[in-house]
C-alpha cells in the first residue's frame, strides 16, 4: 500500500482576482459595478482573506454505477462521467478563513448594503481560490473539469467525507454543521480527475 | 508515580512524536482513523508507544485524538483501550507518564459554527471521566485551533477531573489560530483558567516556532510546550515526506531548549527517531522553570489588551443607567441597537466594552449571556462583565470567549467569597471597588488599606495580585468639593505599591452642568497620578482628546502617531455638523433629504432629516420627501434601472433619516401595527436575503420584529402571539432547510390559523411556496414590500 500524497498550500489574496462576469451576476448589476462603495467592500475583504488549501491524490477505482476515491463507494454517475478515463484524482478543499466570516457578521448588523456586496465578492473569491488551488495542483498535468458534492447527482452528505480525505479540519479549520454547511463560510470542495 | 507538576520544577520533560503519520506508513490507509488501531492493531500501538519511550520520551500520549462522541458511540469502551494499550507499554517505567490526548471534535462552535458551548463542555466532560477512571497521569489538549472550543476542553478537565492539563494549540504561519488568536491571548486565558503547561504543537515545523515561542517565554509563568511537526509534507517519488530531518528537527529543539522551553516533543511526520536525537542533542541544555510574570492581561478570543503598556480605555456606553434607548433595546431585546453600540464604541478605539444589561424585572442571566454572546460575534475587543447578580455573573464568565474583566468585587466578604470562586474557576480580572460594610472612606489611605485587604483575601483562593485591579471610587464633586483630591491621592498611592488602578472617570461630575468640562481635566490628572483604565464614554471629543494628548506628551507615543492618526480621523468624520463632510466632497452639501436618500449616502440623510425637524412636522418629512425618494428609487429598481445595492443604500440612508425623525414623533415612531415579523429557519445561518427584505420594510415605515437566523418553529409562534403580528416573511437558502419552513409553517396553521406567511429565498418558487403551504411567494425584497404594503391596505 503507497502513502497517501498530501498538498498544503497558502494562496495571498493578491493572487485573487474576481472574475467581473461572476460579480457582475452576483450583484445583480449588468454594466460597471465599481463605485466607493464596492471598492471599500473589496479592499475590507481582502484585509482579512486568509486563504490555503489542502489536497490529497487518491487512486479512482470505477464499478458499476459507483465510483471509489479510497474513502468508500460514492453513488453518482455524474461523477463517475467526470472521472472517465482517469486512474487519479485530486481531492481538494480550500478556505478564504474565519477573518471573512467575522467581518460578515459585522455587516449584518452595520450595513445591509456592505454586506450584501461583500457577500457577493468573497463568494467570488473562494471560486477564484478554487481555480488558483486547480492551477497549482494541475501543474504539468492534464486534468479534467472538478467536481463537488451538492453538484448533479452526488449527494452533499458526502462533504463529510471529501473534508475527512483531505484532512481539512486539521490543515484548514473547515468545520461542517449539522445541516452540512460549512464553516468557514467561504470554503469550498472539489474532486479533479487526473487525465493520463 | 510522582505528580509531573513537580517533576516538571527541576527537569525538562519530553513528549512523544506522531502516530497518524507513522501509522500510515506502517499501512493504516488514508481516510481511516488512527484510533481505529487501538481495536484493530493492537500491537502495532503498543510497538510505538514503546518505540517513543525506548527514544526518550517521559509523557506518552494515549491513541485517542479523534475519539469523541461526534465520531464515535462507545467512546469510554474506545479510551480504555487505548489507556490500557498506553499502560501497557510503559508498564514498570516510573519516569513515564500516560496523558490523555484529546484533540478537536471536528465541530465549530457558535457563531461560526453550530456546535453550543455547553454541548461541547459536555463531549469533552464524558472523556474526562472515562480517562481518569482507567487511570491516566494526566490529560493533554492538543491541535486545537479556536480560542471557544480550547475552552470548553479546559473547562471540562478542570471540572471533572483532579488531573494535571497541559493545552497545546496549533498555530498558523501568521502566528494565530484559525479563528484568531494570538499566544498572548491563549496564555492569557489559559494561564487564568488553570491550566499546568502551554504551549503549541502541529501546523508547521520546529523553525516556523522558534519567533513564536518566544511569546510563550516572555509572558507564561507555566511550563511551556513546543511539539511540532517534522516540517511540511512535501510528495517524493509518489511519496509523502516532511521537509525536515530528524537530525535538522533536533538542531531547532535545541534551539528552542536554550530559549528556555520546558517540555519538547513532535507531532505529524515526527518518528522515534526525530524524538531520539532530540533528546540526545538537548540533554545537557541547562534547564530553568518560568518565573512568575506579572503582567495584567484581559483577552478576548483574537487578542489579550495588556494594562502595561498604555492607559486602557473601557467603554462605558453599554449600560441602560440613564440610558433610555438603550434600556428600551434589553428589554425589548433588540441586540441590533446593543451591538450598534458596541462597534461604534470600538471605532473610537476603545480597548475594552463594559457590558451591563442590568434592567429591573429582566432575565438578567439570560440576557447577560446572550449579549455577550452577541456582541463577540462581531466585535473582538475584550470585554469587561458588569452585573452585581452572581449567577448572572457566573453564567456570563463561563460562556465567555477569552480573559474577562469582571467589574466587581469590594472590600465585604460577601462579595469576595461570591465573586472569588468564579474567577478562580472561569479565570479573569477584576475591579476591586475600595469599600466595604462600612461604605467608602473618606481618606486616601483607608481606601489603599481595603484594596489590599481584597488582594489579600484573593490569594486565598488562588487569584494573583496582577488581576486585582482596584478602583478607589471617585464621588461627585458637587457633593464634596475635596473627593477628586482623595481619589487622586489613592490612586498615586495604589500605584506606588504596583497595584493596577481603574476609575469610572464620570463619576466625578454627577449633578453638575456639562459634565464633559469637568471629566476631561479630572481624566487628565487621574492619567497623570498614573491610573491604567478608565471606564469613560469614547463618544466624548474632549476625552478622547485627553487620552491622545496625554499620551503623545508623556512619551507613551513615540513618534506620535497615534496622536496624528486620531487627530486627522477627528477632522475629516462627519460630526454633528454637516459641514464636516463638505471638507470630503464640497458638492454634497448642497443635497437635499430626498437626494440624499436617493443617492444613498446614510450620513448626510441623517443630519438633513435632523436639521429638517427644525422647520417641518416630522410626518411632512416623511410623505414630502422619504416617500418620494424610496419610491422613485423603488420603481427605478423595478424597471432595472437601478442595481440592488444601490437600491439597498437608499433604504439605508432613508432608515438612518427615520432614526431621526423618529425621535421627534410623540409615539416613539414606527407605527406598530404596520409590522411584520421575519426570520431565516432553522437549521439555515443564511441572512443575507433576510437583512435585505428587513432594511427595505423598514425603510418604508414598517415595523420589523427581526428573530434572526437558525430560527425554531416555536420561537415565531411566540413571537407571533406576543407581538399579535399578523404577517410573518419566512427565509431558507437552502434544500436542506426548506424542511424546516415547512415545519414552521404547519405550527403557524394549527396555533394561528389567520397569520399570513411569505416564503422567499434562494430555491423557493411560487409552486415550490404552495406545496409547503405559504401564503404568498416573494421573488426578492421589493416584492415583499409591495406585497406587505396591499396587505394592510386591504
Amino acid at each position: 500500500m503507497t502513502a497517501a500524497q498530501y498538498f498544503y498550500g497558502e494562496i495571498g489574496a493578491d493572487k485573487l482576482t474576481v472574475n467581473d462576469a461572476e460579480i457582475r451576476a452576483r450583484l445583480q448589476v449588468k454594466g460597471d459595478y465599481r463605485e466607493v462603495m464596492t471598492d471599500k467592500c473589496l479592499i475590507n475583504l481582502q484585509s482579512v482573506i486568509r486563504c490555503a488549501y489542502s489536497a490529497v491524490k487518491v487512486p479512482v477505482v470505477f464499478s458499476e454505477s459507483s465510483v471509489n476515491l479510497g474513502f468508500g463507494e460514492i453513488m453518482s454517475r455524474n461523477l463517475a462521467e467526470r472521472l472517465k478515463g482517469c486512474d487519479e484524482a485530486f481531492v481538494f478543499a480550500v478556505t478564504l478563513g474565519y477573518g471573512v466570516d467575522r467581518l460578515l457578521s459585522r455587516l449584518a448588523v452595520t450595513s445591509v448594503s456592505e454586506h450584501f456586496v461583500t457577500d457577493a465578492f468573497a463568494s467570488a473569491l473562494a471560486e477564484a481560490a478554487c481555480d488558483y488551488t486547480e492551477k497549482i495542483l494541475a501543474e504539468g498535468l492534464s486534468c479534467g473539469r472538478r467536481f463537488s458534492p451538492g453538484y448533479g447527482d452526488l449527494p452533499l452528505f458526502y462533504q463529510a467525507r471529501v473534508l475527512a480525505a483531505v484532512r481539512a479540519d486539521k490543515t484548514l479549520g473547515i468545520t461542517l454543521s449539522d445541516t452540512l454547511l460549512m464553516s468557514p463560510k467561504k470554503s469550498v470542495t472539489a474532486i479533479l480527475g487526473i487525465l493520463k | 508515580m510522582n505528580d509531573i507538576r513537580k517533576v516538571i520544577k527541576s527537569k525538562r520533560l519530553y513528549f512523544d512524536g506522531g502516530y497518524g503519520t507513522v501509522f500510515q506508513e506502517r499501512g493504516l490507509a488514508a481516510g481511516v482513523a488512527p484510533e481505529m488501531w487501538n481495536l484493530n492493531a493492537p500491537d502495532k500501538v503498543v510497538a510505538l508507544h514503546k518505540e517513543y519511550i525506548a527514544a526518550g520520551s517521559n509523557i506518552i500520549t494515549t491513541n485517542t485524538f479523534g475519539v469523541n462522541a461526534f465520531k464515535y458511540d462507545d467512546c469510554g469502551k474506545m479510551i480504555r483501550k487505548a489507556v490500557e494499550l498506553a499502560k501497557k507499554a510503559a508498564e514498570g517505567r516510573k519516569d513515564v507518564w500516560i496523558a490523555f490526548d484529546m484533540g478537536p471534535t471536528g465541530k465549530m462552535l457558535k457563531p461560526f459554527g453550530d456546535l453550543g458551548f455547553e454541548e461541547a463542555v459536555s463531549v469533552f466532560s464524558a472523556n474526562v471521566k472515562a480517562a481518569e477512571r482507567c487511570g491516566v497521569d494526566l490529560v493533554i489538549i492538543e491541535t486545537m485551533n479556536d480560542c471557544y472550543e480550547t475552552k470548553a476542553a479546559l473547562l471540562a478537565v478542570k471540572e471533572n477531573s483532579s488531573l494535571p492539563v497541559f493545552v497545546t494549540n496549533a498555530y498558523g504561519r501568521d502566528g494565530k489560530l484559525m479563528t484568531g488568536a494570538d499566544p498572548v491571548a491563549m496564555i492569557s486565558m489559559l494561564e487564568s483558567m488553570g491550566a499546568d503547561a502551554i504551549g503549541m504543537n502541529c501546523s508547521f515545523g520546529p523553525d516556523a516556532m522558534l519567533d513564536l515561542a518566544d511569546d510563550f517565554i516572555n509572558y507564561s509563568s507555566v511550563p511551556v510546550i513546543v511539539n511540532p511537526n517534522a516540517g511540511l509534507p512535501r510528495v517524493e517519488n509518489g511519496k509523502t515526506v516532511y521537509d525536515i530531518s530528524p537530525d535538522e528537527f533536533s538542531e531547532y529543539m535545541a534551539r528552542l531548549a536554550e530559549k528556555c522551553v520546558h517540555i519538547l516533543g513532535g507531532c505529524c511526520g515526527t518518528t522515534p527517531e526525530y524524538i531520539e536525537k532530540t533528546v540526545q542533542r538537548t540533554k545537557g541544555i541547562p534547564y530553568r522553570y518560568p518565573k512568575k510574570k506579572n503582567f495584567t492581561f484581559v483577552s478576548s478570543y483574537t487578542h489579550a489588551v495588556s494594562l502595561e503598556q498604555r492607559p486602557v480605555l473601557i467603554g462605558e456606553r453599554i449600560n441602560p443607567t440613564g440610558k433610555p434607548l438603550l434600556k428600551e433595546a434589553v428589554i425589548n431585546g433588540n441586540t441590533d441597537y446593543i451591538l450598534n453600540e458596541a462597534i461604534r464604541q470600538t471605532e473610537k478605539g476603545v480597548h475594552i466594552l463594559d457590558v451591563n444589561v442590568g434592567v429591573p424585572c429582566t432575565n438578567e442571566a439570560e440576557t447577560l449571556k446572550n449579549t455577550i454572546y452577541a456582541i463577540q460575534a462581531v466585535v473582538d475587543t475584550p470585554l469587561q462583565i458588569d452585573t452585581s447578580d452572581i449567577a448572572a455573573l457566573g453564567g456570563a464568565m463561563r460562556m465567555y470567549n477569552g480573559k474577562p474583566l469582571v467589574n466587581s468585587v469590594n472590600g465585604e466578604d460577601e462579595s469576595m467569597n461570591a465573586v472569588f470562586p468564579l474567577i478562580k474557576k472561569y479565570g479573569g480580572a477584576v475591579i476591586a471597588l475600595t469599600m466595604d460594610k462600612k461604605g467608602i472612606p473618606a481618606t486616601a489611605k483607608e481606601r489603599v488599606r481595603i484594596a489590599e485587604k481584597i488582594i489579600a483575601r484573593a490569594a486565598e483562593f488562588g487569584i494573583e495580585k496582577k488581576d486585582i485591579i482596584a478602583d478607589p471610587l471617585c464621588l461627585t464633586v458637587s457633593a464634596d468639593s475635596g473627593s477628586a483630591e482623595v481619589t487622586l491621592e489613592a490612586v498615586k498611592l495604589l500605584k506606588k505599591r504596583g497595584i493596577k488602578t481603574s476609575l469610572g472617570v464620570s463619576n466625578i461630575s454627577f449633578g453638575l452642568p456639562a459634565r464633559d468640562k469637568i471629566n476631561a481635566v479630572f481624566f487628565s490628572l487621574a492619567l497623570d497620578s498614573g491610573l491604567d483604565c478608565a471606564i469613560m464614554n469614547p463618544f466624548s471629543e474632549k476625552m478622547t482628546d485627553v487620552y491622545y494628548a496625554y499620551r503623545a506628551l508623556h512619551g507613551q507615543d513615540r513618534t506620535c502617531s497615534d496622536y496624528v492618526a486620531y487627530a486627522s480621523a477627528s477632522v475629516s468624520v462627519p460630526s454633528r455638523r454637516v459641514e464636516g463632510t463638505a471638507s470630503v466632497s464640497g458638492a454634497i452639501t448642497e443635497v437635499t433629504l430626498k437626494e440624499a436618500v436617493i443617492k444613498g449616502l446614510k450620513d448626510i440623510a441623517a443630519a438633513r432629516a435632523d436639521e429638517a425637524l427644525s422647520q417641518k412636522d416630522p410626518l411632512e418629512i416623511i410623505d414630502g420627501e422619504i416617500i418620494p425618494a424610496l419610491n422613485e428609487v423603488g420603481e427605478g429598481f423595478e424597471k432595472k434601472k437601478l442595481y440592488l445595492p444601490q437600491l439597498l443604500m437608499s433604504a439605508e440612508a432613508a432608515v438612518a433619516a427615520f432614526e431621526k425623525i423618529k425621535k421627534a414623533m410623540p409615539a416613539g415612531g414606527t407605527d406598530s401595527k404596520r409590522c411584520i415579523i421575519l426570520a431565516t429557519v432553522k437549521g439555515d445561518i443564511h441572512d443575507i436575503g433576510k437583512n435585505i427584505v428587513k432594511v427595505l420594510l423598514e425603510s418604508h415605515g414598517f415595523k420589523v420584529y427581526d428573530l434572526g437566523k437558525d430560527v425554531a418553529p416555536e420561537k415565531v409562534l411566540n413571537k407571533v402571539r406576543e407581538t399579535g403580528c399578523m404577517i410573518v416573511g419566512l427565509s431558507a437558502l437552502m434544500t436542506t432547510t426548506v424542511a424546516s419552513m415547512e415545519d414552521t409553517i404547519k405550527l403557524l396553521r394549527a396555533e394561528c390559523p389567520a397569520v399570513t406567511v411569505i416564503a422567499g429565498g434562494a430555491v423557493m418558487n411560487d409552486e415550490y411556496a404552495a406545496e409547503i403551504d405559504a401564503d404568498a411567494y416573494c421573488a426578492d425584497a421589493m416584492e415583499t414590500v409591495r406585497f406587505v404594503q396591499n396587505f394592510y391596505e386591504s
